[in-house]
């Protein structure tokens, strides 16, 4: 079956994406990623650290197989977000770019206003843009109007496991979408991953449930089946919700007499 | 002595680098893994060498690290 999802004109058979932050090791991240055959991967901008500046955990990773994805995150605002979306892009040559505006660093809920503005201002830049948004239809709709390649609404807070919690208002995104629906954050369980792909959403993003997990590589390829299995699950036609029971078996020739 | 704010410290010169380049060689940061803003202006990695420092200027060196 080819079912592939597309990006901004680009082609992926993998409907999982993966984050890069809080593995222990350079080389677990590294096999965790191989493990959940991803083909994106998120990536961070900070500071180099002057008295340790030459740990660079990139070279880890075999950046041919996977569309880098670098995101805004820290940025408080519009004009941090964009100023770190132009270093980004400077870092790497690549113009892809995950759009984070979370002003409180408590719950990291991202600032809608402030990604609208960023949006604006980086779509017209050239950037092919994925912000991270609250699971709010109406301003996906304003996002995808001005030109983002796929909009990115959260499941619960991020790194917080919680999963689904946002389920009905990301069904009206998912309902509404005319451009693909990425679940990101907050999905802690391979059994999350699954029943948001089950709902429809094009892909999901999972860094914490994997990084943290006792042994990540074999998260990793949990996630894998469970992305795998949503999607199937969803392409297949579920089946309908009721609340009384519908016998499996035939309600006629019991053993008995009536 | 001269001065440059490096990713938010001061750091005091006796002899100031002449070009980014050489700034990054003195602080032993591969210049391959790094990004870099100065005073708000981002200089592209194939503009290292030819980018002059000044006295007092706002030095950012940014890379890629981890995230999600």
């Amino acid at each position: 079956m080819n079912d592939t999802l597309k990006i901004a004109g680009k082609e992926f058979s993998s409907r999982l994406f993966i984050g890069t932050g809080k593995y222990a090791s350079n080389e677990i991240m590294a096999n965790a990623i191989e493990a959940s055959s991803t083909e994106m991967v998120t990536i961070a901008l900070r500071r180099v650290d002057i008295d340790n500046p030459n740990d660079d955990m990139l070279a880890a990773i075999d950046w041919k197989k996977y569309q880098m994805l670098p995101n805004t995150s820290g940025a408080r605002d519009a004009d941090e977000a964009v100023r770190l979306a132009r270093l980004a892009r400077a870092a790497t040559d690549i113009e892809w770019i995950k759009l984070e505006v979370t002003p409180d660093p408590y719950y990291l809920l991202p600032d809608g206003t402030e990604t609208l503005k960023a949006s604006e201002i980086l779509v017209k830049d050239g950037f092919i843009v994925l912000p991270y948004i609250n699971a709010d239809a109406v301003l996906a709709k304003k996002l995808a109007d001005i030109g983002i390649a796929a909009v990115m609404p959260l499941a619960s807070p991020i790194g917080s496991n919680q999963g689904l919690k946002t389920k009905a208002s990301l069904e009206i995104i998912i309902d509404q979408a005319t451009i693909p629906v990425v679940v990101d954050a907050g999905l802690g369980r391979p059994s999350h991953a699954a029943e948001a792909m089950e709902m429809g959403a094009d892909a999901v993003l999972i860094n914490t449930a994997i990084a943290t997990a006792s042994d990540p590589i074999a998260m990793a390829k949990a996630f894998k089946k469970a992305a795998e299995a949503g999607r199937e699950g969803f392409l297949a036609g579920t089946a309908t919700t009721k609340t009384t029971a519908e016998a499996s078996s035939p309600l006629t020739g019991f053993l008995r007499d009536e | 002595m001269a001065i440059l704010k490096i990713n938010g410290t001061d750091k005091n010169f006796d002899i100031l680098p002449a070009a980014l380049t050489d700034l990054l060689v003195q602080m032993k940061i591969d210049a391959a893994t790094v990004v870099a803003e100065i005073d708000g202006r981002i200089i592209k990695r194939s503009d290292f060498a030819t980018e002059k420092i000044c006295e007092g200027q706002k030095i950012e060196l940014i890379r890629l690290v981890g995230g999600g």
